[in-house]
C-alpha cells in the first residue's frame, strides 16, 4: 500500500494527515493519542503491531513546544506511519499517557524520552533515566540545555561551551 | 546472589553493565545499565554543519558505522529535497 492509499484509508478517523516524501504522518491530540494508537494497532486492515521508534523534538519558542513522534511499522503488511502529538510548554514537565500497555518496546523508548526531554509518561512501569547518570540534573536534549560548560564528577575535565571553543 | 557484570567485563567491552540475580547457575533477573557509550552526539550535531555531522554518526556505534552514516545521509538529504542514489546492486 503506498502512502496516498494509506492516508486515504485513515482520513475518516484522523482528519489531520500529512503526506510528504512518501511518508504518512498523523497528528493527534494528547487525549486521543492512546485511543488512536490502539485503533492503528488493532484494525485488521492496518495492523501496526510494532513501535519501531519514539522520538521527541523541542521547539522552545513555539506552542506546542514538544512534539512526540511514534514511528509505527506493520510487519504483516509492510507499511509505516508516524503519529505525532504536540505538547504545550506548560505544564512543565509535560505529561502523556504511556503506551507500554500497547507496545512493549515503549518501555525503554519512553525512558529515553523522559531522560533526554523530561516528558513524563503516566502509567509507565519503571520511569527512570536510561542513558544519563541517575543523579544528572535536567534533560540534556532540550534546546534550552547547554552542549557543554557544565561541571562533571571528574576533576580537571571541564569542557567549555562551544562558543568559547572556536568551532 | 547478586552479581555485577560489567562495564569492565571483557564480554561487555566497557559499554554495558548488567546486575544479575542468580539462583545457583540460573539467572533469575537481569537489570541492564546502559548509556556508557552515549556521548551526546545529537546535541553535538546541533552545533555543527550537516557535513560535520557525518563524522559524528559513524562513531555512534563503532561496530556498524556505515549503517548510521547511510541513515544520516539519506535522512538529511531527504530533508532538503534531494535523493541519494544507492550504489549498483543495491535494492534500497
Amino acid at each position: 500500500m503506498d502512502a496516498e492509499e494509506l492516508a486515504g484509508q485513515l482520513r475518516h478517523r484522523f482528519p489531520d494527515i500529512l503526506v510528504a516524501r512518501g511518508e504518512v504522518t498523523v497528528i493527534v491530540t494528547p487525549d486521543d493519542m492512546l485511543v488512536g494508537l490502539r485503533y492503528l494497532r488493532e484494525d485488521p486492515g492496518l495492523s501496526f503491531g510494532f513501535l519501531s521508534d519514539l522520538t521527541v523534538s523541542d521547539w522552545p519558542e513555539l506552542d506546542p513546544r514538544f512534539w512526540v513522534a511514534y514511528h509505527l511499522r506493520s510487519t504483516e503488511r509492510g507499511h509505516r506511519i508516524r503519529v505525532k502529538v504536540g505538547l504545550p510548554p506548560e505544564p512543565d514537565p509535560p505529561q502523556l499517557p504511556s503506551v507500554t500497555s500497547l507496545y512493549p518496546t515503549a518501555d525503554w523508548l519512553e525512558r529515553e524520552a523522559y531522560d533526554f526531554f523530561g516528558v513524563v509518561f503516566d502509567g509507565h512501569p519503571d520511569l527512570r533515566r536510561i542513558e544519563m547518570p541517575d543523579d544528572w540534573v535536567g534533560h540534556p536534549l532540550r534546546k534550552t540545555e547547554p552542549l557543554a560548560g557544565v561541571n562533571t564528577a571528574f576533576t580537571g575535565a571541564f569542557v567549555p561551551p562551544p562558543d568559547q571553543r572556536g568551532l | 546472589m547478586i552479581i555485577n557484570m560489567g562495564p569492565q567485563h571483557p564480554s561487555t567491552h566497557g559499554v554495558l553493565r548488567m546486575i544479575l540475580e542468580l539462583d545457583g547457575e540460573n539467572v533469575v533477573t537481569c537489570r541492564p545499565v546502559l548509556g556508557y557509550l552515549h556521548t551526546g552526539i545529537e546535541k553535538n550535531t546541533e552545533y555543527r554543519t550537516w557535513q560535520q555531522g557525518v563524522t559524528f554518526v559513524t562513531r555512534a556505534d563503532y561496530l556498524s558505522p556505515f549503517f548510521n552514516e547511510l541513515g544520516y545521509c539519506l535522512a538529511s538529504s531527504a530533508s532538503w529535497g534531494s535523493r541519494l542514489r544507492p550504489g549498483p546492486g543495491s535494492s534500497a
